[in-house]
């Protein structure tokens, strides 16, 4: 007890130096000292982030490429590769890995859900590090892949496939994805379909494990209280003997979205409809794409404000622009029995937003205040929401292998308030008309047919609100 | 404006008064009660500049009738809707971003309902004064309550189709039997639309006061100046009559006088996979604290994923799926503990889902597995004590890197519990032997009546309904599942 209380003392002493919004050291200054970036022999890049606020210790294996490399048929087999190689190696086997994790209360998982990349992670405490490393390592270089571990996490994702069809929202973004990016890599589920996931064969997942899991392919994240050369060294000895295997990760091209509205049923929906309009938007490199987010994040509460407040149309509203290569923005009116007047008080959220106006925040006067007045307390909350998701070892690893895949510098999101701060009224006034009041937005709405049938077509066929 | 200046007077004068720190077993964790009850937890994290306000009261669905049910879900979201201070739901929500709110949310449960917001650490006392308004002086303006019920009412409805719903419906219908509406935390139609503001006065003036709520403060802060401004803005709210004086009559033990069958169809599964599960009415955790904390050293130990616990049923019982995916645990509660023990496993006519429930799941967990670990002094090692006492050591560790989760883990043990019961939880827990855990599952598996459900893909129930049927199985549906439409 005594020696953690020393640790949260120190890591408070170190932390008193940690940013705040509007002070003069930036986030990038302050942190940038905490991120080492090296090269193992074999070319993979290792980041790694000293942390010592806890005992906690999250290693990322990331894998470049995501649905890029696969074919629609292949949907699912990065992440059915992935999850069979949780299942151990010859020299650790999956009853083995099970009772150490449990006992250790370790994880070794995966994550293949994004579109462009996926990872493979140990967490665990500093305590079992040195134990735990090499099994981790084992099982990722010497998977054992037996068929009867295969069929295993075979039904495990087709039983969550299976269940995602089920979910009315999940069925609402599955089925908006697959015709909007008809043709297009991101029409490719990546965690699988249970048509796709059940044709797969432990044949299709060790070619595929021996054709991509090259050096080129990986790089490392890891964020705790590391010995850093140490890690190095046991890196070095392990993931430094991956070799280069020549892949091509292929270009992901644009996406033309298609403007005609989709209706389709949902047997249980019970007169309650999910609408979702998505659009394209700046790729995360580009600064549009951060005024993006951002006038997304002023438009949520005008959404919330005039479509579930003052008219009660939904549970919930929002907006999102999501950072993949390709990216994309997103409308949502969740749980609703009032699609076709929701479509409106979407529009009248964003003329608002697009002709300057915000909430007015002080709460006091007109209910809608300028952006020149507001846009600074946007900011804060904005940079607010960004410090609240790296709390966890795990979470700042996200954000470090996130940097490096879209931007190839691990210390791009330390960046983040400073790029924040310079977006002015007219960036947010500017995308907002681009992407929602000019742009095109492919729209859905999910319900029981009785409910499509009422849904008035022309609402979506147009911004409303001009 | 004089009633705020006066109000401020009062709260200073409050904050004058020194209060002392009660000690707790996690470092960096304060816990102070202010005279008017409210419970005060405090957690220092400085890994980012900003502080989570928490406040939890213990009502929720425990607290309803039939006639309120789904109140306590809707008075949940009517604290949003505006206060004293912000008139409406904008002025609240504009309130929130001018104080540079990251994430904020509510949510109702069984036993209790709870509130949060994540501010900038700067601005944590108007942080504290911002919740204040909220939970002392909720308007309930009609209008907007007018409005709440419409969404809540398309909330509800939305998800009776869902087949988790139906599941989790029918078992609160039947395992709860007598008081069905003390664990339907969404209600129904005709319930909402029946609410008033007087009815949501009066649920404010019986739960929501200071000694019946806990606030939870962690993150980037100085507890000594954190409660100075909880005592500044809480410190006057005026202490009520303890809702909890006369305790409500249990739910009944066994749950059902004989054993029930039930089958769900399911469209989330595939076909070919199915699920079963028995299930038990367990113990309260206030009624009888002992047996919980063997109930939860007991689920550490049959969750070794290579016990002899999964080991025999997966060896025993034909066609399982996996035996990761075997499963018992206990759900604390303090009014409608439950005993689980589950398992996925192939659908196959040649040996029907009746047979492998009744003929062999049952008999091998039940009659042969918890029978041997009562009997049995030594059926779990010395060594699966002492790894269980190690996890739960390990997870105070990760507990304390991830502050939000920390305080909300200690806010649902306050809730369904106590502080007392949630400190000496670990160290009860290490006292726990073979015996405390044969004399909990003698009292609540081997001298109670179970609940059997499967849950398959319709077409696979479809298939074998006349061997459900004969052995018992009551197919519920969407038509059945609910305790408020057989009330009607």
């Amino acid at each position: 007890m005594k020696a953690l209380r020393k640790i949260i003392i120190l890591v408070a002493v170190f932390t008193l130096l940690m940013p705040v919004f509007g002070q003069a050291q930036s986030f990038y200054e302050l942190n940038k000292g905490s991120i080492t970036v090296k090269t193992l022999s074999n070319g993979i890049p290792v980041i790694i982030k000293k942390n010592p606020a806890n005992k906690v210790y999250n290693l990322k294996i990331v894998l470049k490429g995501g649905v890029a490399l696969l074919k629609p048929e292949q949907a699912g087999l990065e992440a059915l590769t992935l999850a069979l190689m949780t299942r151990g190696s010859e020299k650790y086997n999956y009853e083995f890995l099970k009772r150490t994790m449990y006992e250790k209360s370790s994880s070794i998982s995966y994550s293949a859900v994004g579109y462009d990349y996926s990872t493979f992670d140990l967490n665990t405490l500093d305590k079992y590090w040195k134990e735990l490393f090499p099994v981790f390592a084992d099982v990722f270089m010497n998977p054992s892949m037996l068929p009867d571990m295969f069929k295993q996490v075979q039904n495990d994702l087709k039983v969550a496939a299976q269940k995602s069809t089920t979910d009315q929202y999940e069925f609402t973004v599955t089925e908006l994805h697959k015709a909007m990016f008809a043709g297009h890599p991101y029409a490719i589920e990546a965690k699988g379909t249970v048509q796709t996931i059940t044709a797969l064969t432990l044949d299709d997942v060790k070619s595929f494990y021996n054709a991509t899991i090259g050096a080129e392919r990986l790089f490392i994240v890891a964020v705790g209280n590391f010995d850093e050369a140490a890690l190095l060294k046991d890196l070095e000895a392990t993931f430094g003997k991956i070799q280069k295997k020549n892949i091509t990760i292929p270009e992901v091209p644009k996406w033309t979205p298609k403007a005609d509205l989709m209706l389709v049923p949902f047997k249980n929906a019970r007169g309650v409809a999910h609408v979702r309009g998505d659009y394209p938007i700046a790729p995360v490199t580009d600064k549009d794409f951060l005024v993006q987010q951002f006038a997304n994040s002023i438009l949520n509460e005008l959404l919330f404000s005039i479509v579930r407040t003052d008219n009660g149309g939904c549970y919930s509203v929002w907006a999102n622009a999501h950072g993949f290569k390709n990216s994309y923005g997103s409308l949502v009116v969740f749980k609703t029995n009032k699609p076709s007047s929701a479509k409106l008080w979407v529009d009248q959220a964003i003329k608002l937003l697009a002709s300057g106006k915000t909430l007015n925040i002080k709460g006091k006067g007109d209910k809608y205040a300028p952006l020149t007045e507001t846009i600074g307390a946007y900011k804060a909350k904005y940079i607010n929401t960004f410090f609240g998701n790296q709390v966890t070892n795990a979470e700042q690893g996200s954000q470090l292998a996130s940097s490096f895949i879209y931007f190839n510098d691990p210390y791009e999101y330390l960046r983040l308030a400073d790029k924040i701060n310079a977006i002015t009224p007219e960036d947010v006034i500017r995308v907002v008309n681009k992407t929602l009041v000019n742009g095109t937005i492919t729209w859905i709405v999910v319900s029981d047919q009785a409910s499509l049938n009422s849904v008035n077509k022309d609402n979506f066929s147009k911004f409303t609100a001009q | 404006m004089k009633r705020y200046v006066l109000a401020l007077m009062a709260m200073l004068c409050i904050a004058a008064i020194p209060l002392a720190a009660q000690a707790t077993p996690f470092p960096g964790l304060t816990r102070y009660t202010l005279d008017n009850g409210l419970e005060v937890f405090i957690l220092e994290n400085h890994a980012v500049p900003l502080a989570r306000i928490q406040i939890t009261f213990r009502c929720g669905a425990i607290t309803q009738t039939p006639e309120t049910a789904g109140l306590f879900h809707l008075y949940e979201h009517l604290l949003f809707k505006g206060n004293s201070k912000y008139k409406t739901e904008t002025e609240f929500s504009a309130a929130m971003t001018d104080l540079g709110v990251s994430e904020w949310n509510g949510g109702t449960s069984t036993e209790y309902v709870t509130y949060y917001f994540t501010v900038p650490s700067s601005k944590l006392d108007a942080g504290i004064e911002f919740w204040s308004w909220a939970i002392r002086e909720p308007l309930f303006d009609p209008e907007e309550l007018a409005i709440e019920k419409d969404v809540v009412v398309n909330e509800i409805n939305a998800e009776l189709g869902d087949p988790d719903h139906i599941y989790n419906a029918a078992m609160d219908k039947y395992m709860f039997s007598k008081f069905p509406w003390r664990r339907d935390v969404g209600g129904f139609e005709k319930a909402i639309r029946s609410a008033t503001p007087a009815v949501m006065r009066t649920i404010q003036n019986t739960y929501y006061i200071p000694n019946n709520a806990a606030i939870f403060i962690s993150g980037d802060v100085n507890p000594k100046t954190v409660l100075e401004m909880v005592k500044k803005w809480f410190g006057t709210w005026k202490k009520g009559a303890d809702p909890w004086k006369k305790p409500l009559p249990p739910h009944p033990t066994p749950a059902v006088t004989k054993p029930l069958y039930l089958v769900i169809p399911d469209d989330s599964l595939p076909q070919g996979i199915a699920y079963m599960q028995i299930s038990y009415r367990g113990p309260d955790v206030l009624a009888d604290p002992a047996a919980t904390y063997a109930a939860d050293v007991w689920g550490y130990l049959v969750d070794n994923p290579d016990g002899a616990f999964k080991n025999t049923i997966n060896d025993k019982v034909p066609g399982l799926y996996n035996k990761d995916y075997i499963n018992a645990y206990y759900y604390t509660q303090r009014d409608g503990g439950q005993i689980f023990f589950s398992t996925y496993f192939f659908v196959n006519q040649n040996l029907p889902m009746a047979e492998r429930a009744l003929k062999y799941f049952k008999p091998v967990v039940i009659d042969e597995v918890v029978k041997s670990i009562v009997s049995n002094p030594n059926y779990f090692a010395r060594k699966e004590y002492d790894t269980v006492k190690a996890i739960m050591e390990d997870h105070d560790l990760i507990s304390l890197e991830n502050p939000e989760g920390f305080m909300s883990t200690l806010s649902f043990w306050w809730s369904v519990a106590s502080t007392d019961y949630y400190f000496g939880y670990v160290p009860n827990m290490k006292k726990v032997t073979q015996k405390e855990i044969a004399a909990f599952l003698t009292k609540y598996v081997l001298n109670n009546t179970e609940i059997i459900v499967i849950r398959a893909n319709p077409d696979d129930v479809a298939a074998e309904k006349k061997s459900l049927a004969d052995a018992g199985f009551i197919t519920i549906t969407e038509e059945n599942a609910f305790w408020w439409r057989d009330a009607k």
